[in-house]
């Protein structure tokens, strides 16, 4: 790890450029004592020893109203309006080696460029390029931007400035402007001593997003705070010195102002995604190795189960785990406890509610029933859990995620996605011979992805191409006046909709007549367990003899 | 995500508290220094400072001497008084700034005298002399704000007058010893003198033509049996004003009291002020009184402490001595 070393004869300067405030106050103080002394040395050796005599108490005296009007000053002025403080500057928390940055293979490679551009800095001069003076990370929180930049700080071996853009956003108008011009001092002076220095300011959106123009005249203090952004990184400037600005944001990139994304800028973007199958294997592998677990833990299971899920979640999957495994005084973290810690995450704590017999069958059947069609129709996902224990405001839950996480969804997937969602409707009107209310968000659904299917995706059978929902009187998230679709159209369209529906239904409706005994066997056991979990469910239909291939996992660390 | 610890931290405190320090720590030893350094003015060229001093900043030329405990300055000075004898303010300028000088002097000095008394002399007028006494120690309390200005100037012995025996032949200059007994004691009667005057009971019917205090030391008092340290006798003359005989018989008991009471006042004021207790007792005379007011420094406590009036005092008792007892303490 390259330790940041002082450019030669640049120390001086460099001192006092950033304590010049110091200097000047020693300076002065030491020249009042000088002051003194000489003023005492012309007294008489009577009113010498009496003022001598009278310093100890005027000097309590003197620091007594120091410290109170210290006092008043922090606490009745803050830090003083545009002060950057003390705090922004983490040195300090930098030690991020590139072996501890997992789970983002492809960004860490961008950013092992990025360092190397960084480190060649002065070749690149020699050959008349530039170095990077912007760099974008983006993506979904949690999947370790900050974490990058670090590392990023850590190899490039210069000084690292952190500060969030919500810090430079204050009431008063101006102050932001006056706080970016100060960090931006502070990280030059950084750069003439150390050749570079990183300049990381998180959630850039607070000050980045594009810009807005009122007809009135005047503009928002963002647009001030990020106009002196954009001079600082790229404007006019007495001296070009090698400031790299990291920024990270959560916001789409469409969010950001155009002109911070503009070559000079933030030109160089890094999107740190969530992690993959593989990579959120290593993930667990490593934030498992931090504390005890049984050894049987099929890490595979976990990270096919943990889909889309970014490393802040996954680490804090391990720390909920960790609790409820202390919570059941147990010494090690069992599947369990994982299993139990991702729902509560997801589906939030069990709450639950007193019910009657005949609502608990009808939600037992109503769960069965999309188990059963996931189970037996779905072509990408898998059933983790099945329960009847209500949570927040669902009083049942299938829980499924794709084996591997997917980017696209094809007609047979969504059509399994809509006879999944229309399977407990079938299933409650079975079985109990009505139907509830609880099918709603189903039928919500399942109404969405086939209205999408025809309206926008083209996946009917009649013939119909485009994107439709262009046309009516609601396109571009606005609305117009004028509708370019006629009625017969929609009326088609609608038609076709519901075609789709009532074909899945159906389909369903075979279905659960044909596994009749399986729906009956999965509400019994939800209604004496409340809960199945893979491996219950997988068993249970192994003994029907509809057990699908086993899916390889990679086995537990050792 | 893991935090870990620094492997760069630009720490301005690791660099600017050794200098800092050295700072203070060398602005703090020369104080300490300066303080150790020694008087301005040492003993052993002390005359020869006050003389300079008084020559460079007022062009005043003085003669200096130390008698015992004592430091005299002359001051001959050109036009002192007018000719209605007053204080002329031009000049009067000059003999402050040789006072203020002489005070400078002594209070930076390694060996400082007890008093110092300055005398002045109109060169014209041989004969006419002012003379001022102060204690030192009393200029070192105002300084400290232990003493109030006024206090301060009541502490300080003014005479004015013809022949007051300093010079032996026409510029021999000579001055005695001054010591903190008779120094007491004659600021007690300018003090009982100016009282009197003021009092706005009886400045309109009393006149104190004079006020005279003298210390005797033990020594002086013969041989005894006991050891002593001396005594104060105060010669207080008044006399009544505006008023007839009758009128003078009436009020003349009334008056020799608050005479008294004015005069023990000040007695107590004064030596308790000084904290001196150096002496045996007190006499006061007055023209009213048939013999003379004797008290010894243990009555005069008793009366501070409200234990006996002066009624009592001036009956013929115990505490008022009687005149046998009375005898053997002006004897003693």
């Amino acid at each position: 790890m390259p330790k940041p070393t002082v450019i030669k004869g640049h120390r001086m300067r460099m001192f006092f450029l950033m304590h010049r405030l110091k200097i000047i106050i020693i300076t002065s103080i030491v020249a009042l004592i000088l002051l003194s002394i000489w003023g005492l040395s012309s007294l008489e050796s009577f009113y010498r020893n009496m003022t001598l005599a009278q310093l100890p108490i005027s000097v309590l005296l003197s620091g007594i109203s120091a410290a109170v009007f210290v006092f008043m000053y922090l606490f009745g002025f803050g830090r003083g309006l545009a002060n950057v403080g003390r705090s922004t500057i983490k040195g300090a928390m930098v030690d991020v080696k590139w072996s501890d940055v997992i789970g983002m293979e492809e960004a860490k490679q961008e950013a092992m460029e990025v360092v190397q551009l960084v480190r060649d800095r002065a070749r690149l001069k020699k050959i008349g390029g530039k170095i990077v003076r912007g760099l974008l990370l983006i993506g979904p929180p949690g999947c370790g931007k900050t974490y990058l930049a670090k590392a990023i700080a850590t190899e490039a071996g210069i000084p690292f400035i952190s500060m969030a853009a919500s810090e430079f956003n204050e009431i008063f108008v101006g102050v932001g402007a006056s706080r970016v011009r100060k960090l931006f001092g502070k990280a030059r002076t950084h750069a003439y001593g150390y050749g570079a220095c990183i300049l990381f300011i998180d959630e850039l959106d607070a000050i980045g997003r594009t810009r807005t123009f009122s007809f009135l005249g005047g503009s928002q203090e963002t647009n001030t705070t990020q106009n002196q952004l954009l001079v600082e990184m790229d404007g006019l400037n007495e001296k070009d010195a090698n400031v790299i600005v990291i920024g990270a944001s959560n916001a789409e990139e469409s969010v950001l102002d155009v002109a911070l994304l503009r070559p000079g800028r933030f030109d160089r973007k890094i999107y740190i995604d969530r992690p993959n199958l593989e990579e959120r294997e290593k993930i667990f592998q490593y934030y498992l190795g931090k504390v005890k677990y049984e050894p049987s833990i099929d890490v595979g299971r976990l990270a096919r189960k943990a889909v889309y899920k970014s490393p802040a979640d996954i680490e804090n999957i391990i720390k909920e785990a960790a609790l409820i495994a202390t919570r059941k005084e147990r010494e090690t973290i069992g599947y369990k406890d994982l299993s139990e810690a991702m729902e509560r995450i997801d589906m939030g704590l069990k709450h639950k509610r007193h019910m009657t017999e005949t609502e608990r069958r009808m939600i037992a059947y109503h769960e069965s029933g999309h188990l059963i069609v996931l189970y037996l129709l779905h072509p990408t996902d898998d059933v983790f859990k099945a329960s009847i224990i209500s949570r927040r405001d669902t009083l049942g839950v299938v829980y499924h995620q794709p084996r591997e996480e997917l980017h696209t969804s094809n007609r047979d997937r969504i059509l399994a996605n809509i006879k999944v969602a229309l399977a407990g409707y079938v299933a409650e009107k079975f079985k109990c011979g009505t139907t509830s209310d609880g099918v709603a968000s189903d039928f919500r659904n399942a109404t969405a992805q086939a209205s999408s299917m025809v309206w926008q995706l083209g996946m009917g059978e009649d013939g119909f191409l485009g994107d439709y929902t262009l046309l009516t009187s609601f396109r571009m998230g606005r609305e117009l006046t004028t509708d370019l679709l006629s009625d017969q159209l929609k009326h088609e369209l609608n038609m076709e909709t519901n075609r789709i529906l009532q074909a899945c239904l159906k389909e369903v409706e075979i279905l659960l007549k044909k596994e009749d005994a399986l729906l009956d066997r999965f509400a019994s056991e939800l209604l004496k367990k409340e809960e199945l979990e893979y491996d219950e469910i997988e068993t249970i239909f192994a003994e029907c003899g509809k057990a699908r291939p086993p899916i390889i996992s990679t086995p537990p660390p050792s | 995500m893991r935090q870990g610890s620094a492997p760069y931290h630009f720490d301005s405190s690791s660099f600017m508290n050794p200098v800092i320090n050295q700072c203070f720590f060398l602005t703090s030893l020369f104080a300490l220094c300066l303080s150790g350094c020694g008087p301005t003015y040492p003993k052993e060229t002390l005359t020869s400072s006050l003389v300079a001093l008084c020559q460079k900043e007022y062009g005043v030329e003085v003669s200096v001497q130390i008698v015992g405990k004592t430091l005299a300055v002359y001051v001959p000075l050109e036009k002192l008084f007018d000719s209605t004898l007053r204080l002329s303010p031009e000049v009067g300028e000059k003999l402050d700034g040789v006072i203020l000088a002489t005070s400078r002097v002594v209070l930076s000095t390694d060996n400082p005298p007890d008093f110092y008394v300055v005398v002045a002399r109109d060169k014209r007028i041989p004969g006419v002399e002012l003379k001022l006494i102060r204690y030192i120690q009393d200029i070192r309390r105002l300084n400290y704000g232990d003493l109030s200005r006024s206090e301060y100037t009541k502490r300080m012995l003014f005479e004015f007058g013809l022949g007051l025996g300093i010079f032996q032949g026409e510029e021999h200059f000579h001055i005695e010893e001054v010591r903190l007994g008779q120094f007491l004691a004659d600021q007690i009667a300018q003090r009982i003198k100016t009282r009197i005057e003021e009092d706005p009971e009886t400045k309109k019917e009393v006149r104190v033509k004079a006020a005279r205090g003298k210390f005797i030391p033990g020594d002086s008092l013969g041989p005894s049996e006991e050891a002593s340290w001396g005594r104060f006798t105060f010669v207080i003359d008044a006399e009544m004003e505006g008023l007839d005989l009758w009128e003078t018989l009436q009020h003349e008991k009334e008056h020799e009291k608050k005479i008294l009471v004015a005069s023990l006042e000040v007695i107590l004021e004064v030596v308790r002020g000084y904290r001196f207790a150096s002496f045996d007792g007190v006499e006061i005379k007055t023209p009213f009184l048939k013999h003379s007011f004797v008290l010894s420094r243990e009555v005069l406590e008793l009366y501070r402490h409200k234990k006996i009036d002066l009624s009592t005092l001036l009956l013929p008792n115990d505490f008022n001595l009687s005149p046998h007892d009375a005898e053997l303490l002006l004897k003693k």
